[in-house]
């Protein structure tokens, strides 16, 4: 046999091939009306903006999407796994179409071409089926770590098996009926043949039957594929493209002209999501046993997009009603809206970039909006906040009055200085929290800084306003604020809130442009950490005493996973001299949230343990002396929770401010600030 | 079912430092913040929850200057349909009768089957417009609603009495039903709301409009004058012991002893 005219006889053995065509046809079709109406729900959330970062978009798109860099994240299995999947299907869908175009447009499968081609298939072939029967396994028989599977996860990989399986029984009957010459490349296909050598006759007389199997099941798949999770091998990198442009930040008059209820790249992370739980097992209100789900809150929000923008909401007169008056929030069960933390803990943990964490925060703007849903202690706290521009009493007067009795400069009084200490209303507020800015305080003396506070002019950031998803409030706040650091002419800052640091460097530039606020100045936030990591590196501080102590710290979530500052407060334990640094077992990105966030400190916990008392546990596992952290939230929370769950004897929580105070002025020193 | 809401705007006095003004008839607003009436705030809600569940429309009411749209705006928010304000000089410094022959005139122009009022204000504490209201229309009501379902033209209204009784009464409507806080969960109002009913339409009335003559309304339609309005001088302060049991137990003896008390 001449080795030129080796190739393949398309619909060998298959009668009816015009049936063959009209069911494809039919199936691409049906595919297209699903796609369609996909893709015309996530146009709803089109804001009109621009893609900016492009080839860093597709950089990321190449990273977690082409490679999968964040399923082998943790678990290295299911990034094998899912690699071979979607490689192997990837592949076998382009032998397809090529082998069509072969068909019927232009024959170029012959020779060597086709045996390279026929020997690429083979081995797709192999590896998609080990990534299937790992996903078999990994689901039902290990079960590698809750997952809550349910019928079309099953349906999905049983149609996978058989359309394998079935393709290779395929290619072995062929070869064994037709015996040419050169087969051995397709290995496969040529185990197949020589196993069903042993065991079957009449090879031509079951390929006829089997072929129709394997059409009709693949045919199938690709209707089944804009009607289920498997549409995220679309939404997924688009999603991933998406997520890495800067978030959109949305005031309350773009969204009046918004249509739908989410932007954009929200509606498109709706379908993206692969229901693959990562996001629920890192949920740490989920683990305190509260009944919050991330991915459930996605997949529940997809449906109800699908409800109110659907076909059927676009041609059925009933349904159409139905979906104009349905609002998010008859779509969220009891007060589900309400327990995420905004830790973003499944926002690291999303393979395909979805921020179940910004789908949940929206559905708040939108219950904000309704009003209904609004849990009494956040309602009643809210009222107050736009009352009296913070949180906790009218006027604000205990605040003012504790502040104008610290030893520092206060721009309210008319002292000048460079930089602004923004002291925040739970560091002015609460007693534990006092100590730590007076610690603070004293290091910026020591270290020489020029600083003031802004004594009774200082407000509240509004920063759980905004997570709390009452935009219209925290608009107002920022104008407020903005105002406030025109009249001082305040453009640098440093805060040991977290919360207020990432609000001002994230949330207050977009809306200061946005919002066309006159004469504000451009905001040079800093976190504390950030600033003692700083004068420590510039040689300003002299540490003169030595810190005996085992030391474990606590990532806050916003300078951590929200704005990545891990190394600074590292950098600072180190420099103490003394003291020694452990880890936990979650630390750094995987940190786990002590429930502060997110407006949870006006939600009592519904758990079975409080996050913080989860997270002490963990704490003390480190027999540390003392469990450090970066934030008043953190401080309010652990310091309660070391003593509700047992630890007080053993283990003291502290703020990074007040071991570095200790180790430069004095243990008792800054009492006196 | 037509449902009236009469609401207020009060200054928020909870924990603002009160200061009495010049005239010594009123107190410095200046530095205060004003808020639709907590009593209020419980009627509205009450209401849109009736039409929610029955259907119907409701109009909220209120007597005062341009600032009162603020608490109408809130109402329209929370799911109101109509809003008047009842804006006049000549309503200037009335009592709780003058300002209900206002309410009621405003009131009688269309038909109602419903009137809710706050149980009283938080700035004054009359408690007496609304039952006033029902009088001059002739109406019955109840006061210090704690509960209320709607049957047919009959209102079924929930009383908590001292002692921790309850009662339920029936009353005919139309009627005048003064609410009592906690009867509900009052919605959130969020600037988004406030801003979604930003451009309806507030009818503002003046005597004129209602038929009322200048001294029907307002200081010169009262029958109440304010005397003077003053902060009382602090009782003395009572004498806080400190120290271990045994030590406070012998501070008291001896202050006892002092006073003559221990025979
Ligand atoms: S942000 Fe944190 S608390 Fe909220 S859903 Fe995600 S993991 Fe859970
Ligand atoms: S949101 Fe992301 S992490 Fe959560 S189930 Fe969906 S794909 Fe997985």
């Amino acid at each position: 046999m001449d080795l030129e005219h080796v190739t393949r006889q398309v619909f060998w053995n298959v009668s009816l091939v015009w049936f063959f065509y009209t069911l494809s046809a039919l199936a691409v079709l049906a595919f297209a009306t699903g796609a369609y109406r996909n893709v015309s729900i996530w146009l709803k959330g089109w804001t009109g903006e621009r893609l900016k970062n492009v080839s860093q978009s597709l950089s990321r798109v190449l990273t977690d999407g082409a490679l999968n860099r964040k399923i082998f994240r943790g678990d290295f299995a299911a990034g094998i796994m899912h690699l071979c999947i979607m490689w192997g299907f990837i592949v076998l869908f382009i032998g397809t179409v090529l082998l069509t175009i072969h068909n019927d447009i232009v024959p170029f499968l012959f020779g060597y071409t086709y045996l390279i081609y026929s020997f690429v298939l083979d081995i797709a072939g192999v590896v998609m089926l080990t990534g299937v029967v790992l996903a078999l396994v990994r689901r039902y028989v290990v079960k590698a770590r809750p997952m809550h599977s349910l019928l079309d996860d099953g349906v999905i990989l049983a149609l996978l098996v058989v359309i394998g399986i079935t393709g290779f029984t395929l290619e072995g009957l062929r070869l064994e009926a037709l015996k040419p010459a050169v087969d051995d490349w397709s290995p496969i296909g040529a185990l197949f043949a020589r196993f069903l050598d042993s065991g079957l006759g009449g090879a031509k007389a079951w390929h006829g039957s089997l072929w129709w199997l394997h059409a009709a099941l693949s045919l199938a798949l690709v209707v089944y594929i804009p009607l289920s999770k498997l549409f995220h091998m679309f939404a997924a990198p688009a999603n991933i493209y998406l997520s890495a442009e800067e978030p959109a930040v949305v005031t309350l008059e773009e969204r009046e002209k918004l249509v739908g209820d989410f932007n954009q790249a929200q509606m498109v992370s709706l379908d993206a999501c692969t229901k693959c739980n990562r996001c629920e097992n890192a949920c740490p209100s989920r683990a305190s046993g509260e009944p919050l789900s991330p991915r459930g809150f996605v997949l529940n929000m997809k449906g109800y997009a699908k409800e109110k923008y659907g076909f059927r909401a676009r041609f059925d007169a009933r349904a159409k009603e139905a979906a104009a008056a349905s609002q998010v929030g008859d779509a969220i069960e009891d007060d589900a809206g309400w327990w995420c933390t905004t830790c973003r803990a499944c926002v690291e943990q999303c393979p395909v970039s979805i921020s179940p964490m910004d789908v949940i925060r929206e559905t708040r703007v939108s219950m904000m909006a309704e009003g209904r849903k609004v849990p009494p202690t956040i309602r009643d706290m809210l009222r107050t906040m736009s009352k009296y521009n913070n949180p906790w009493e009218s006027g604000g007067s205990k605040r003012a009055a504790w502040r104008k009795n610290l030893e520092a400069k206060d721009f309210s009084q008319g002292d000048e200085a460079e930089v602004c200490y923004w002291i925040s209303c739970v560091a002015s507020g609460d007693v534990r929290n006092q100590e730590v800015a007076k610690a603070f305080i004293s290091i910026l003396r020591h270290a020489g800084v020029s600083f003031a506070h802004l004594g009774k002019e200082e407000g509240c950031c509004g920063e759980f306003v905004k997570r709390l998803g009452e935009d219209g409030l925290f608009e107002a706040i920022v104008e407020g604020n903005f105002g406030v650091f025109a009249d001082f002419g305040i453009s640098k800052m440093v805060t040991t809130s977290p919360h207020c640091y990432h609000t001002m460097k994230r949330d207050y530039p977009p809306l200061r442009d946005k919002l066309r606020i006159e004469n504000a100045p451009q905001l040079e936030p800093k976190h504390h950490t950030e600033f003692i990591a700083e004068l420590i590196a510039g040689g300003k501080l002299t540490f003169s005493r030595r810190v005996e102590k085992r030391v474990t710290f606590h990532d806050p979530c916003y300078i951590g996973r929200h704005d990545g500052l891990y190394e600074q407060p590292r950098q600072i334990l180190r420099a103490i001299p003394g003291v020694e640094v452990v880890e936990m077992e979650r630390s750094r990105e995987n940190s786990f949230c002590c429930g502060g966030g997110g407006g949870r400190m006006w939600l009592e916990s519904t758990g079975d343990e409080r996050m913080a008392e989860l997270r002490a546990r963990e704490a003390a596992k480190t027999k540390a002396d003392i469990l450090v952290t970066a934030c008043p939230f953190c401080m309010s929370n652990l310091h309660d929770a070391v003593k509700t769950a047992g630890f007080a004897d053993v283990m003291e929580v502290k703020d990074i401010a007040e071991l570095v105070a200790e180790a430069v002025v004095s243990a008792t020193a800054y009492e006196e600030v | 079912m037509n449902i009236v809401v009469c609401v207020k705007r009060v200054p928020d006095l909870a924990e603002a430092e009160i200061v009495v003004d010049r005239s010594e008839k009123g107190i410095e607003t200046e530095d205060l913040v004003f808020d639709i009436n907590e009593w209020d705030n419980y009627a509205v809600e009450e209401a849109v929850l009736l039409k929610e569940s029955i259907g119907g429309t409701v109009t909220a009411i209120s007597l005062g200057e341009e600032d009162s749209e603020e608490v109408l705006r809130r109402g329209l928010a929370v799911g109101a349909d109509n809003a008047i304000l009842l804006n006049d000089r000549a309503f200037d410094g009335g009592d709780a009768f003058a300002t209900a022959k206002a309410l009621a005139a405003a009131i009688e122009r269309n038909p109602f089957d419903l009137i809710l009022t706050g149980a009283q204000a938080a700035d004054d504490g009359y408690a007496q417009v609304g039952a006033t209201l029902a009088e001059m229309l002739g109406i019955p009501h109840a006061t210090l609603v704690t509960g209320l379902e709607i049957d047919g033209n009959v209102a079924r209204v929930h009383r908590e009495l001292e002692a921790g009784l309850e009662e339920i009464l029936d009353v005919r409507l139309p009627a005048v039903l003064t609410i009592q806080t906690g009867i509900n969960e009052p919605r959130y109002v969020s600037i988004a709301g406030i801003r979604r009913v930003a451009r309806r339409e507030i009818e503002v009335l003046g005597a004129k409009d209602l038929g009322l003559s200048g001294d029907e309304v307002g200081a010169a339609g009262s029958r109440l004058e304010m005397q003077r309005l003053f902060v009382p001088p602090a009782t003395q302060k009572g004498e806080i012991l400190e120290g271990s049991v045994d030590v406070t137990t012998e501070k008291l003896v001896s202050i006892f002893a002092s006073k003559g008390w221990l025979a």
